[in-house]
């Protein structure tokens, strides 16, 4: 509790009353009690582009890290296989390497003299090469690498909990496998599904290295934005109300869709 | 004997922890209290500072420890440090307009140049700070591909419709650009709204922003651009790596940047700090860093061959026609030069 305390909520106070501050060129802040810097973001379009972009990629990571990883996270749960393990460490792989070194990887992988235009070249399904690094795809490819991981193994811990004779239960009383699935193991995962997709949305939103290194110039998330506002443009004020915008959206949006999926796994 | 074993078990923890601790704690407090350390770029400047830790060590017994990280990280340091009693940085290395900023927050001390070894071995043009000590300057200048007809020779000319789409800039150099733009559409370094007006003008006709300098050479290799606003000494390396590529400098002048070192207010070790700054303007070190960078010495007896001199630096009447800073007016606008950047010229 005192370490809870001491790391994270006296920082966050720190921030949010920084947040209340006055930007000053030449004195960094004054302090104050001031709504001007979360008044700035909304009457600046560029900021909420900012975060529908951050939204929007947090949210399509989120979709489809569970429409990747659902089939794998199965498969982990239901396996006899001998080669169980290695797909488990294929899955951990990711996790193992930090964030700037994965990022170097796919800037050798995407970039211009990278391994995918070489390739491509090679086979001659390209003649000039593919600009891949330094758009807002390259970014999606870095973050669902290192997503995908969260949602496989969330879910599978979730599905190896589930008892599967109730699916063989429905396939003897005459339900397809696709009914089996959707009447059976869906509503039965969606715990996993709550878990994995709020952990993944969580993370996405807030991702700052792949972004800043895969994204480029004309790319912008939240993340490296407000570290800009505070260590590039030296504005902590607005940097830290940035940064409370973001916690409280990635929040609520969290709360939201969890009460949604819970109501519905009541429903259910 | 229950106490007794628990005061045991505390004792058996703590000593396992304090055993733990201690070549952590031995190097952490070795580093707070022998040694300054000089926070600077990584990479290349990190390799070329070897130089002046070796020199430092040999001459005074001083020790140094290099805090590696970005500008922008240790210009947040220092002021996160303001108010402590001692400063974890005694030695920030950065360029001038950072240095001016710090200066106005009050996070650096004002130096004892008779402390300061060498520092007569300084060009006297560079002698105007009472805070830092310039290490090496460069500029950027117009490279442009081997091929144009027609080669820029102003930062004017970038708007020449001929190239179009083809004019490069590295996101990262905006501070320099704005004022470098504003000085050449008539404005001044003490007035950007000429260049805010002429960079959106530019934005229309199409330019290319780059994440980094080795992202602008990619991009001549490739053809993708033709001409661009790059640092004199990349432009070297570019061409000694077989890029066809060519420069000039600007006929309105080039907007020099210096690389300084400087002494936080709140050092544990403000004078071995100024011996380590006046190491940095010996000949061996300034050829050194010179060498491995491709930036030009601030001393006038740095001893590097003519030709490397002329390749990297700029000759006596080009520095007569140096764009002078305005760090008066850049400094408060930093805040708005990114905002300007980001959701105006990028956006």
């Amino acid at each position: 509790m005192i370490v809870v305390i001491g790391l994270l909520v006296v920082p966050l106070i720190t921030l949010l009353r920084y947040s209340f501050n006055q930007y000053s060129p030449k004195q960094l802040m004054v302090e104050a009690f001031t709504l001007e810097n979360y008044v700035r973001f909304f009457i600046e379009p560029y900021y909420q582009e900012v975060m529908l972009t951050t939204f929007g990629l947090a949210l399509l990571c989120t979709v489809t890290s569970l429409l990747l990883g659902f089939p794998v996270a199965y498969f982990l749960a239901r396996t006899r296989s001998r080669f169980k393990s290695l797909v488990f460490i294929a899955v951990l792989f990711p996790l193992l390497v930090g964030n700037v070194v994965r990022a170097a990887g796919w800037m050798s992988f995407l970039g211009r003299e990278g391994f995918l235009n070489v390739a491509l070249a090679k086979v001659g399904l390209i003649q000039a090469p593919l600009e891949l690094m330094y758009t807002p795809y390259a970014v999606f490819v870095g973050l669902l690498g290192v997503l995908l991981p969260f949602m496989i193994l969330t879910l599978q811990g979730v599905l190896e909990g589930i008892d599967f004779t109730l699916v063989d239960a429905a396939n003897n009383l005459g339900a397809k496998p696709r009914e089996a699935f959707r009447h059976v193991v869906l509503p039965l995962s969606i715990p996993g599904i709550t878990a994995g997709a709020i952990l993944v949305f969580t993370v996405a939103m807030n991702s700052y290295a792949t972004p800043l290194l895969l994204g480029g110039p004309s790319f912008q998330m939240m993340a490296p934005t407000l570290y800009a506002q505070i260590a590039v443009a030296s504005n902590w004020p607005f940097g830290a109300a940035l940064a409370f915008i973001l916690i409280i959206v990635t929040f609520t949006v969290t709360l939201l869709s969890t009460s949604i999926l819970a109501r519905q796994y009541k429903a259910k | 004997m229950t106490s007794s074993i628990h005061t045991a078990r505390r004792t058996f923890v703590k000593l396992a922890a304090a055993a733990a601790l201690t070549p952590f704690a031995s190097r952490f407090a070795h580093a707070a209290s022998d040694s300054v350390v000089l926070g600077t770029w990584g990479g290349d400047t990190e390799k070329s500072l070897s130089s002046l830790v070796t020199a430092s060590k040999k001459r005074y017994g001083i020790d140094i420890l290099l805090d590696v990280g970005t500008p922008s990280a240790r210009k947040t340091k220092l002021l996160a440090q303001l108010n402590r009693r001692r400063n974890a940085m005694d030695i920030p290395f950065l360029v001038d307009s950072d240095m001016h900023y710090l200066n106005g927050m009050g996070a650096l001390l004002t130096l004892d140049k008779a402390r300061i070894p060498n520092y007569g071995n300084l060009r006297e043009e560079f002698t105007h700070s009472a805070y830092s000590v310039p290490i090496m300057y460069s500029a950027l200048i117009l490279v442009y591909s081997k091929k144009l007809g027609n080669p820029p020779k102003s930062i004017k000319d970038l708007w020449n419709p001929e190239y179009a789409g083809k004019v490069a800039f590295t996101n990262l150099s905006y501070d320099k650009i704005i004022p470098i733009v504003s000085h050449a559409f008539g404005g001044s370094t003490s007035d950007f709204a000429a260049g805010y007006e002429a960079l959106l003008k530019l934005k229309e006709n199409g330019v290319r922003l780059y994440a980094s300098n080795e992202a602008v050479g990619n991009a001549f290799q490739s053809g993708e651009i033709e001409v661009a606003l790059m640092w004199k000494g990349r432009a070297h390396q570019w061409i000694d790596a077989g890029l066809p590529i060519a420069y000039a400098t600007p006929a309105e002048g080039v907007y020099p940047v210096f690389f300084e070192m400087a002494v936080t207010k709140n050092s544990g070790f403000p004078d071995e700090s100024q011996k380590v700054l006046g190491e940095a303007l010996t000949p061996e070190v300034q050829q050194t860093m010179a060498i491995s960078l491709g930036q030009i010495p601030a001393v006038r007896n740095s001893g590097l061959p003519p030709d490397v001199e002329e390749r990297l630096g700029f000759n006596e009447e080009e520095r007569k026609r140096f764009i002078k800073p305005d760090y008066a007016y850049l400094t408060p606008r930093l805040s708005e030069m990114l905002d300007f950047w980001n959701q105006r010229f990028k956006g």
